[in-house]
């Protein structure tokens, strides 16, 4: 039993073999995934509709900047981590690219807690 | 009486406005009484001074007045001028009758206020002012006059010295590139050169009595208020970019270079500043910085995408150790590239690289200790570094003092003071199980004692001791630093 299990958690990665990668580690973790969300459109249309404990969202997404996506999560009062490879001083709570699934468990279940 | 006052002047430099005085004071002694005593103070002082009769004949000169000269005047039939030819300050001749001291005698009073050149026989010309004062007997009958010359060559070339410098000023002023400026306290400017309103598109009249905050961004007006009045009382100027206002609408940057202006009781009265416009300068600097962010990003984003094609090999129960140390190692990579790019890939601290290491493995800090001074260390020295240390805490945290809930890492290393300095760095393990060396050597340790003494130019050892392992790297210091250039890092 992991801090995780039977979360909902939205990942946004637009990049497919990250995606994958984020949604095998959580699978293991006994999360549940939302999406994964490719792109701004469909992330907004995923927090429209979904229950949601956490997210996990890429800054980037094919050169667009997520904040949209960060202030729709931020309006509901869901907490997120933003994974970047930009390294880690560039936002608040955030993931520098590439991350093990150690750091992401511990990330996330911060997020969790701080609800 | 003059008798008992003596020269009233000491000898030295030329000084004119001293001769003037001494003119004067000349022109009003009583030439009554003794002549004798008279002459003999004339001669002794440093100033031309000569004497005539009613009808201007020559009648007494000072060795000064044969220096200003140039001559000896004829005493009795020289005329008005101890001196050879004469000028108007225009350059039209001067005739000795029409000179001030002929002036003086027809008209019988003093002649002030009038400049001449007078020319030497041996041509050197020397603009000079006359002071020619009637001389009267008891009765007031004219007997005479006394003229006195006063030499101001150095004067005038003192005056043109100062034409010439504010010519040459005024031409920089001009001519530069760069802006220069000046405003009264309250920041209405007062002067601008060209540069300033070609830049501006503005004229000059448009500039000048108007505040410098019409020209700037509201934001940034205030921001050069609050750093020009910061430090009134220094005389040091201050440097800093500022945002202003372009013809086209476009702000531009300029780095400008400000002082308090004072007047000469030092009360402060304005501003001078120079600047430069650094637009362009700025825009390539932000330009690059995105552009190596965007790469940084494309780079972390590649790790991620190795690491997750890492994941979808090794699949299945036998592979999830490899395909965790795998993970573990690419992590360690990406950490040192974000460290060195936190620094903009110019270097790193050692100190910074342990902790990154250590930090990354050890989730409770008093699990650690690390000591040395500061060490900088080249990009490439650290990522190898980093690599290193990963495959320390990976070892510590399967078989060494991080396995266990008592286990201690101590991280230490000096630099030796000679003139090859070296880097001696020690890790050393505590606290954990008994350890025993490997049968097999693993990729961590060929990852030290090969890549790493062969990256670093030094030694690395691993000494596997019964109460936990010492690993000991020595390495030159320059090498370490990157100023060791020899091929094969």
């Amino acid at each position: 039993m992991t801090a995780l299990e039977g979360k909902r958690i939205l990942v946004v990665e637009d990049e497919p073999l990250i995606a994958m990668m984020v949604e095998d580690m959580l699978h293991d973790f006994g999360a549940i995934v939302i999406g994964p969300a490719a792109s701004v459109a469909e992330a907004l249309a995923l927090i429209e509709e979904a229950v949601l404990d956490a997210a996990l969202l890429d800054v980037n997404l094919r050169g667009e900047r997520s904040d949209a996506v960060a202030d729709a999560l931020e309006a509901r009062g869901v907490p997120f981590a933003l994974a970047t490879g930009y390294g880690e001083s560039a936002v608040g709570v955030a993931l520098a690219k590439p991350y093990g699934g150690d750091r992401l468990v511990t990330v996330l279940a911060g997020l969790l807690e701080s609800r | 009486m003059m008798h008992d006052q003596g020269p009233a002047v000491a000898e030295g430099e030329a000084d004119p406005a001293r001769d003037i005085r001494l003119a004067e004071a000349l022109a009003g002694i009583d030439w009554g009484g003794d002549e004798r005593h008279a002459r003999a103070l004339l001669g002794a002082l440093p100033v031309a001074v000569y004497t005539t009769d009613a009808e201007g004949r020559i009648t007494y000169y000072n060795q000064a007045a044969v220096e200003l000269s140039g001559r000896r005047p004829e005493l009795g039939s020289d005329r008005w001028c101890v001196t050879w030819k004469l000028y108007l300050p225009d350059g039209t001749p001067l005739a000795h009758d029409q000179c001030p001291m002929a002036i003086a005698l027809r008209e019988n009073r003093p002649v002030r206020g009038v400049e001449a050149i007078a020319e030497r026989p041996d041509g050197a010309c020397v603009p000079f002012l006359p002071y020619p004062t009637p001389l009267r007997d008891e009765t007031g009958r004219l007997v005479g006059a006394i003229n006195t010359l006063v030499d101001i060559s150095e004067r005038k070339q003192a005056d043109r010295a100062i034409r010439e410098s504010e010519a040459r000023f005024r031409e920089q002023f001009e001519n530069a590139n760069d802006f220069i400026f000046t405003a009264d306290l309250k920041m209405r400017l007062t002067s601008c050169n060209p540069a300033v309103t070609h830049a501006l598109g503005v004229p000059l009249e448009a500039l000048i009595g108007h505040s410098v905050s019409e020209f700037v961004p509201a934001a940034a007006a205030e921001r050069n208020r609050r750093i020009l009045s910061a430090r009134p009382e220094s005389r040091q100027s201050v440097r800093y970019e500022a945002e202003v206002n372009g013809p086209d609408g476009e702000v531009m940057v300029w780095e400008i270079s400000s002082r308090l202006t004072r007047d000469p009781d030092g009360t402060p009265n304005g501003f001078h500043g120079i600047g430069r416009d650094i637009t362009e300068r700025k825009r390539d600097e932000r330009r690059l910085r995105l552009l190596v962010d965007e790469l940084n990003h494309r780079v972390k984003n590649t790790l991620a995408i190795v690491q997750s094609l890492a994941h979808q090999s090794f699949q299945g129960d036998d592979a999830s150790g490899a395909r965790a140390s795998f993970q573990g190692r690419l992590v360690a990579l990406a950490g040192a590239h974000n460290l060195l790019t936190s620094r903009s890939w110019e270097s790193a601290e050692l100190g910074e690289v342990v902790e990154t290491a250590l930090g990354g493995c050890a989730a409770d800090c008093a699990r650690f200790s690390i000591h040395g001074p500061p060490v900088p260390l080249h990009p490439q020295s650290a990522v190898t570094l980093s690599m290193a240390l990963h495959e320390l805490c990976t070892n510590a945290a399967k078989y060494g003092a991080f396995s266990t809930p008592e286990g201690h890492v101590d991280v230490s290393w000096s630099v030796s003071d000679n003139d090859e300095p070296m880097l001696s760095l020690r890790w050393e393990e505590s606290g954990g199980p008994s350890v025993a060396a490997p049968a097999r050597s693993g990729f961590g340790r060929r990852m030290i004692e090969r890549a790493l003494a062969y990256e670093l130019r030094g030694r690395a050892r691993l000494d596997f001791r019964g109460e936990g392992l010492v690993c000991e790297i020595e390495a030159p210091l320059a090498r370490l630093a990157g100023k060791d250039c020899r091929p094969g890092g």
